[in-house]
């Protein structure tokens, strides 16, 4: 059995799954669907996705002990548990391909004037293959002692170009009504619904008497942090938005202030390389997970090797392919697609909650009716 | 020892890492450094030729072991179609490609501004080879001459170019001149931006003797010629509109652009012939200590205009005049600003005011960024004035601006 997280390595462990894919390329996207409305397609979906995850949470530490596919085989069945976790291999799986190739992107734009794709995917596939070997527990407690510097890096694109908002860039709202808004949040889904991950560490975490509130205030820092990074992003590149597809790299980089104060961004492209690995490792990890499950495996050993070596074939097929899968994620279909799923395990979890604890409810309430076991009591609703 | 490798020989990391190093090293042993492939270009200049090609000249660092700075820098040229093609043609005859990492300033004759910057710019806004958000400057002369006035300045690099530009962006120009910021400005709807203009000047023979360029066996052959340049500051400024250059901004639209500005922080008003109980026809020099502008955007029977609330905190700088040679003049706890002056003041900049708002109605240059403004905070109000006019280019015809100033001395 695997060993648990603390509510800290939850904590941290949602902070980076969520703050994936949403900083690099996202931006661009969401200003060239929403205009000058992206700040708040990102408010609106990031406060969706906070009062799902609140839920979400609640649900965990009602029933700490059950993972969501005994909690999904115990209510409805074992072949819809199966099905529904392959929807999710295949779903994180997407999301680490595109979180794969936003990394290429970014050693190749950032970094490296010349990479060779042979040497890097092998490389990359070493790490990962040693990672996903690991633990949720590994992987926390390496979050928790990487966690602040790399928060530190980051804040600076947040402080560089503050002085240059131009509130002109952020304004009128919905100056061509609200379908462009609306467009924008529906085309950009895929890059949301982080409560997803809570699905795979469920039964995982250690709850204590405050962790909810714990995990929450944590949740809203890191979405306050990525609101102020589109109303940055906006407010200080304005029209020119959609031209930045490497955010992340562009705001301290291309700011408004020439580069006469040296290359102080070098802190945050190396802080943002370290994060873009470790959310790959958590995407890969809910793979396993999911593949775990599908075959009741226990280790972690075929999982990791099957998920690499296909992550090979695809992402080497890939390469250099960022734009056309993001094309793909952010289709009218698949926008809709995204949006069914998200909702579609939302309501599933709660519904297969009320089903379980309706079900724990009886078992106990006929336990201190008719005294006895359980079993003895299952014997008696037979019988009847 | 022999622990040490008995335990990495059980490690499954370490064959990883032995791996990964086997398989990289033949193709990395080979690879050249980059100072031998690069040339590292500190400062672009771009001209058009007669021919109607681009001229790219680079001012190049090459690294020399010798203590003058000059002897460090080289200039090359290219010439074709397209900027690539230029700088091919210049990595072609230097052997090295060009690296523009360091790249901080760029800058184009008043000739080619004349065309669309955009399709000079290109090149620079789409390579990755550019990662430094670059300044652009403009000059009366070629791009050539200024970039060789550079090199033959004293100063350390292209320090003297970037510090004379970092000057006219924090006192007159009030925002960066960046390829960025280019490209930001040119894409509001009011399309202005502002580029300083920079010459030449031949520098007096006493100042040829304090360069050591001609007794340095490593300078280039043509030094004799540089040193004799030197950078000119006019405090010129371009008005780039849409991409092309329009016109010189006037001194008076100059003023009234820092004067309503919320960061300028060198504002001097120079105000003559003032007679009060301190000082008889004298000039007086004032210069602002702090400053608080707000514009308010209103609507007058459906007519935009702005109200400038002004609370400007001064000190009176100088003094000239031949009558008032009184030790009183020079008292620092005087407050200079008699009710003549702030009158004095007051006129003069409603004279300047009118000024501005006349010459951006005449020529439909908006240089305030009025559009962007109402369209951001009167959205609506806007966009019905905007309905009623004939041709919307003409929104600045109704445009009334008015400055009220709440003046201040500080001793």
């Amino acid at each position: 059995m695997e060993k648990t997280i603390t509510t800290n390595q939850l904590s941290l462990i949602l902070i980076i799954f969520t703050v994936a894919l949403k900083l690099s390329v996202l931006p661009a996207i969401t200003c060239d669907f929403a205009g000058n409305n992206a700040y708040v397609v990102s408010f609106v979906s990031l406060a969706i996705d906070f009062l799902l995850t609140f839920v979400i949470v609640i649900i965990m530490q009602k029933i700490p002990q059950k993972n969501f596919f005994d909690l999904i085989k115990e209510t409805l069945s074992k072949p819809v548990a199966i099905f529904l976790y392959l929807i999710l291999f295949f779903y994180f799986f997407l999301k680490l391909l595109i979180a794969l190739l936003e990394l290429q992107d970014y050693y190749i734009v950032a970094l490296f004037e010349q990479l060779n794709p042979f040497f890097f995917i092998i490389a990359l596939m070493l790490l990962l293959l040693f990672l996903f070997n690991k633990g949720f527990r590994t992987i926390g407690r390496l979050i928790e002692v990487c966690f602040w510097p790399l928060a530190l890096g980051i804040l600076f694109t947040l402080l560089y170009p503050i002085k240059n908002i131009d509130l002109v860039n952020l304004l009128p709202l919905f100056e061509d009504g609200l379908y462009p808004a609306y467009n924008g949040f529906a085309r950009t889904s895929f890059a949301y619904g982080d409560y997803m991950v809570l699905l795979i560490l469920m039964g995982k975490v250690n709850f204590s008497k405050k962790s909810t509130k714990k995990i929450m205030l944590y949740f809203a820092s890191i979405l306050y942090f990525i609101f102020s990074f589109y109303v940055i992003f906006v407010g200080a590149f304005g029209s020119t938005s959609v031209n930045k597809s490497l955010a992340i790299g562009e705001l301290p980089l291309h700011n408004p202030n020439p580069s006469t104060f040296g290359r102080l961004e070098w802190l945050t492209i190396i802080m943002w390389t370290a994060i873009l690995i470790i959310q790959t490792v958590i995407i890969g990890k809910c793979c396993c997970e999911c593949f775990k499950q599908i075959f009741k495996l226990s280790d972690n050993k075929t999982p990791s090797i099957v998920l690499v070596v296909a992550l090979t074939v695809v992402y080497a097929s890939l390469y250099l392919k960022l734009e056309s899968i993001i094309k793909i994620a952010t289709s009218n279909v698949f926008a809709i697609i995204t949006c069914v799923l998200h909702l579609l395990f939302f309501i599933l979890l709660v519904i297969s909650y009320f089903i379980y604890m309706s079900k724990q409810n009886k078992t106990k309430y006929a336990k201190q009716k008719g005294g006895g076991t359980d079993g003895e009591y299952n014997k008696k609703i037979i019988a009847q | 020892m022999g622990s040490i490798i008995k335990k990495l020989s059980r490690n499954k990391i370490f064959y990883c890492m032995l791996f990964l190093i086997i398989l990289m090293f033949p193709s990395t042993i080979y690879m050249q450094s980059d100072n031998n492939t690069r040339l590292i270009v500190s400062t672009i200049g771009i001209d058009k030729t007669e021919s109607g090609e681009v001229e790219v000249t680079a001012l190049a660092i090459i690294p020399n072991m010798s203590t003058d700075t000059n002897a460090n820098l080289e200039i090359f040229s290219g010439k074709g179609k397209t900027i690539s093609d230029a700088l091919n043609s210049i990595s072609a005859n230097t052997g090295k490609h060009v690296g523009l990492a360091h790249c901080d300033s760029i800058i184009l004759s008043l000739d080619i501004t004349k065309d669309n910057i955009m399709e000079i710019l290109d090149y620079f806004i789409r390579t990755s080879n550019l990662t430094t958000n670059a300044t652009i400057l403009t000059t009366d002369k070629k791009s050539k001459e200024l970039i060789e006035a550079t090199k033959s300045s004293n100063n350390l690099l292209d320090l003297s170019l970037r510090d004379i530009v970092s000057f006219q962006e924090e006192n007159s120009l009030l925002q960066n001149t960046t390829i960025e910021n280019f490209y930001r400005k040119t894409f509001t709807k009011s399309g202005t931006f502002f580029l300083p203009i920079l010459s030449i000047e031949e520098a007096s023979s006493s100042n040829e003797s304090s360069s050591g360029n001609s007794q340095s066996s490593s300078s280039s052959s043509s030094s004799e010629n540089q040193s004799q340049k030197k950078i000119k500051n006019d405090q010129k400024i371009a008005l780039i509109q849409e991409g092309k250059f329009v016109r010189e901004i006037s001194e008076d639209e100059k003023f009234i652009y820092n004067l309503l500005a919320q960061h300028s922080n060198y504002l001097s008003i120079e105000i003559e012939n003032i007679n009060d109980q301190y000082v008889t026809n004298s000039l007086e020099v004032y210069q602002q200590v702090d400053k608080f502008s707000l514009p308010l955007y209103k609507f007058n029977s459906g007519k935009p205009y702005v109200q400038y609330e002004i609370w400007l905190n001064t000190m009176v700088n100088e003094i000239k005049s031949s009558d008032n040679f009184a030790f009183a003049s020079i008292d620092s706890l005087q407050n200079f600003l008699s009710n003549t002056a702030k009158d004095e003041i007051v006129t003069q900049i409603n004279q300047k005011l009118e000024n501005t708002v006349k010459i951006m109605q005449q020529e439909k240059n908006d240089i305030l960024g009025l559009y962007s403004k109402f369209n951001a905070f009167k959205h609506s109000e806007w966009q019905d004035y905007l309905s009623t006019l004939d041709d919307k280019e003409n929104y600045l015809e109704n445009m009334d601006i008015k400055i009220n100033l709440h003046i201040n001395y500080v001793i």
